[in-house]
């Protein structure tokens, strides 16, 4: 993406210009460093010298206060700028310039969250005072700046993707906002963690055998900063490759369907690492494999699956335009690959890649696990369900147009929340409660809980019962919308031949 | 120049933009009339690529606009309808940023703004907050910007829309100068008197089609399809009305006290000999000639064509 680094990025000036005006700049950075300095003179005087544990907490409070200022700070500035820009106008000058797309997305990224930066760069001298009174080493300290820094890229990429995409003005900075409060609830959470700064705040105040007793990423890197890296910039990389593409022209897809299966491999690769946990050279055997690991390896690719189907899927006036443009041309079709082409070849690639992973995946915990084929089961429901996803989609976008997401949300709640609410309520009047067959055939039903289902049970007739009733509801439905968006296809393509 | 072949938009179900093939050469004033949501807006969004077409062909200046939009660009100036200013720079930052986006060597810029800030007469507000700024400032502010890379091609969106009256003059200023330097401007708008007074050509959008397309006068004839000649007389209003009762390219006469207003089917020599018949007759004729027919006529006529 990057071709060349312009010796000028006229976006970044302009920011370093308005928001870093020394009548604003200069009292925030006051404010920031007194606030700092108490939180160290709290440790010195509160505590004394030798006290770690209470120079520790006021270590991680500093964390959080530059946590806040970064991350959640950082990212609503970022979103904030390229959304104002966006919806302003301001955007297509840009566009129109000979600037570059990558010169802009740098430009936004790094200039939207100047200040927050600069406010963050004050904090670092009392981190590193505390980080000494609180016996934090300096390669654990200078982990901790290095992991809050690239989380901040990771979230202000996050931010800006999201101000280039959400239409509703500020919806996507709440989005993010909400995301990172999530985020930072869960955030302890395996692998969820490693997309927070947690890794290398636990490590700094675990140590060593923190590190050894809980991570691992394909039972051979034991670093929990190192594999938060290998989260964190592919993830960084591909919003940056989003932004890029919607810096270059508004109404494009933020990744083409190509791209887009590239992405779900990487997001598949990450997850498989964390899934599967062999015993290492210092990791011992781990049980958590398939209670842990595995459900998790199948939801983390459903929901990605799920959300870049959402991202690649064109709407019935960008399918006609796809035909006509076709037309034009003298093809006989849209090719299947073009960003204006139905969602089908996608859709399939990441039913192919998914079960490529889960395959993968059972080879590697065969040696470990008596059960892993149950991770093939798994997956293949998590496929099926993002395959009748997408494909619902599809259909619906060509169907129904500008109402296709109500009417979307209506059958997600039908066919996963329902099925939910009735196993649920079926689980009260049944005698062994939610472990009663008839509450678990509807638990199955929905992937929410169908594919945990699928590992969860120890008995292996009701296990099997479980797997083939949410394997074979997610490929019935599978199939149906398949044929579904196939018929839709065929009539907005009809329609389209009728108008001009 | 602008080449456009064949060009056609669309948002979802609507068709902006039908089939619109216009060619405007270097030196031309062009003004694109219609209504709101006759087309217009999305035309010149397209004509920078900030709008995919669905299909046709975009030349800029020999430049194909599909194919290597970041060069076809280069040559023009864009600016939109709404006044999108970065509130939190001064005027003089605001153009710096856009003379180092568009590449303007370091050690020319300050002179390059400066002439634009002339240009525009905002340089007295050179180190004033943008936020601060009028309405009609704020549109010259964006003149400027859109002129400092002294494009080949300008592409004007309703540029006199909350502009005073002096912004006015100094508008039509600026784009007379630019059609006399060659460039190719193009204009939409839909108040029809900032166009006439220095549009060289114009088109008439309705409905996404180009609906006709040519010089004024050229428009107006064939839209009108007959003269209006204008006599003002002195002397013999009487007579003048005999004799234009008499001849036989006289259609339809008009009198406003000593002003006659003459639909004429003849051509300038029949014109010509109405005239002598004039003088011949003792009429004491102070001004001869043929009205220049507005754009809002020309306008109103083919949209009740449209219509109809």
């Amino acid at each position: 993406m990057i071709r060349s680094i312009p010796a000028e990025n006229p976006v970044l000036t302009k920011h370093l210009r308005s928001r870093l005006r020394p009548q604003h700049l200069v009292p925030l950075a006051i404010i920031v460093a007194v606030v700092c300095g108490c939180v160290v003179w709290a440790a010195i005087a509160g505590a004394g010298w030798n006290d770690e544990d209470y120079a520790k907490g006021m270590f991680r409070f500093l964390v959080f206060i530059q946590a806040v200022i970064l991350l959640l700070v950082g990212t609503y500035q970022v979103n904030s700028a390229v959304g104002n820009a966006r919806a302003s106008g301001m955007l297509d000058f840009h566009r129109i310039s000979p600037q570059r797309p990558d010169v802009l997305t740098v430009g936004f990224l790094l200039g939207g969250a100047i200040r927050e930066w600069i406010l963050f760069a004050v904090t670092i001298p009392f981190s590193g005072a505390l980080a000494a009174l609180a016996g934090v080493g300096p390669t654990a300290w200078v982990l901790v700046i290095v992991q809050i820094a690239v989380a901040g890229l990771l979230y202000h990429a996050a931010g800006l993707v999201a101000g280039l995409v959400f239409s509703e003005g500020r919806g996507g900075a709440v989005l993010i906002i909400v995301l990172l409060v999530v985020l930072s609830m869960v955030g302890a959470l395996r692998p969820v963690t490693y997309l927070t700064i947690y890794p290398a705040v636990m490590a700094a105040m675990g140590g060593e055998s923190f590190s050894r007793a809980v991570h691992g990423f394909y039972g051979v890197i034991s670093s929990p900063v190192l594999i938060s890296m290998l989260h964190q910039i592919p993830l960084l990389l591909f919003l940056l490759i989003a932004a890029e593409r919607k810096m270059r022209h508004d109404l494009t897809f933020a990744y083409s369907k190509p791209l887009s299966v590239a992405f779900f491999a990487v997001i598949a690769a990450i997850a498989l690492g964390d899934a599967v946990r062999l015993p290492g050279a210092q990791m011992g055997y781990d049980m958590l494999n398939l209670n842990v690991g595995a459900p998790a390896l199948c939801y983390a690719l459903a929901l990605a699956g799920g959300l870049l189907a959402l991202a690649v899927t064109p709407g019935a006036g960008d399918f006609v335009k796809g035909l006509r443009h076709a037309r034009k041309l003298g093809w006989s079709r849209v090719p299947l690959w073009s960003d204006l082409a139905v969602n089908w070849a996608p859709l399939l690639s990441y039913g192919f890649v998914f079960m490529l992973t889960a395959a993968a995946g059972v080879f590697l915990l065969s040696k470990v696990e008596a059960d892993s084929q149950k991770l093939l089961f798994a997956s293949a429901t998590g496929a099926c369900t993002v395959l009748y996803f997408g494909a619902a989609k599809q259909s619906f976008d060509l169907v129904f147009r500008k109402h296709a997401r109500v009417y979307l949300v209506l059958l997600l709640f039908f066919l996963w929340g329902v099925p939910l609410l009735l196993g649920m309520l079926l689980s009260f009047a049944s005698r062994n409660g939610p472990e009663g067959a008839i509450p678990q055939a509807f638990f199955a039903i929905s992937p929410l809980s169908g594919i945990g289902l699928i590992f969860g049970q120890d008995n292996y007739h009701r296990g099997m019962l479980n797997t083939w009733i949410a394997l074979s509801s997610a490929a019935l439905l599978a199939m149906c919308f398949l044929a579904l968006s196939v018929l839709a296809a065929h009539q907005a393509k009809e329609a389209a031949e009728g108008t001009t | 120049m602008i080449q456009v072949r064949d060009l056609r938009v669309d948002y979802d179900d609507v068709c902006a933009v039908r089939d619109l093939t216009l060619e405007i050469p270097p030196g031309e004033v062009y003004g694109l009339i219609g209504p709101n949501g006759a087309g217009k807006t999305t035309t010149l969004r397209a004509l920078v690529g900030l709008k995919d077409s669905t299909y046709g062909d975009i030349l800029l200046n020999g430049v194909d606009l599909l194919l290597n939009r970041e060069e076809a660009v280069r040559a023009v100036g864009f600016m939109p309808d709404s006044a999108p200013i970065y509130e939190d720079l001064t005027v003089y930052e605001y153009l710096d940023l856009f003379a180092s986006s568009y590449l303007i060597p370091k050690d020319q810029r300050r002179a390059t703004i400066e002439k634009h800030l002339e240009l525009v007469d905002l340089t007295e507000k050179r180190t004033a907050m943008t936020a601060g700024l009028s309405r009609g400032m704020r549109q010259r502010l964006l003149l400027a910007k859109t002129l400092l890379p002294e494009p080949k091609i300008a592409l004007l969106d309703e540029p006199a829309s909350g502009v005073d009256p002096y912004g006015r003059i100094l508008l039509k200023n600026i784009l007379r100068q630019l059609g006399a330097e060659g460039k190719t401007v193009l204009i939409s708008s839909h108040i029809l008197t900032e166009l006439s007074d220095f549009c060289t050509s114009v088109g008439i959008m309705e409905k996404g089609r180009l609906v006709v397309s040519g010089r004024v006068a050229e428009v107006a004839a064939q839209v009108l399809g007959q003269l209006e000649v204008q006599i003002e007389v002195l002397e013999g209003e009487e007579m003048c009305a005999q004799v234009l009762g008499h001849n036989l390219h006289v259609k339809e006469t008009r009198r406003e006290g000593s002003l006659f207003l003459v639909n004429f089917d003849g051509n300038e020599m029949d014109a010509s000999d109405l005239l002598g018949a004039l003088v011949r007759s003792n009429v004491r004729v102070a001004s001869f000639g043929r009205r220049q027919a507005g754009l809002e006529e020309v306008f109103l006529k083919v949209g009740a064509k449209e219509v109809s």
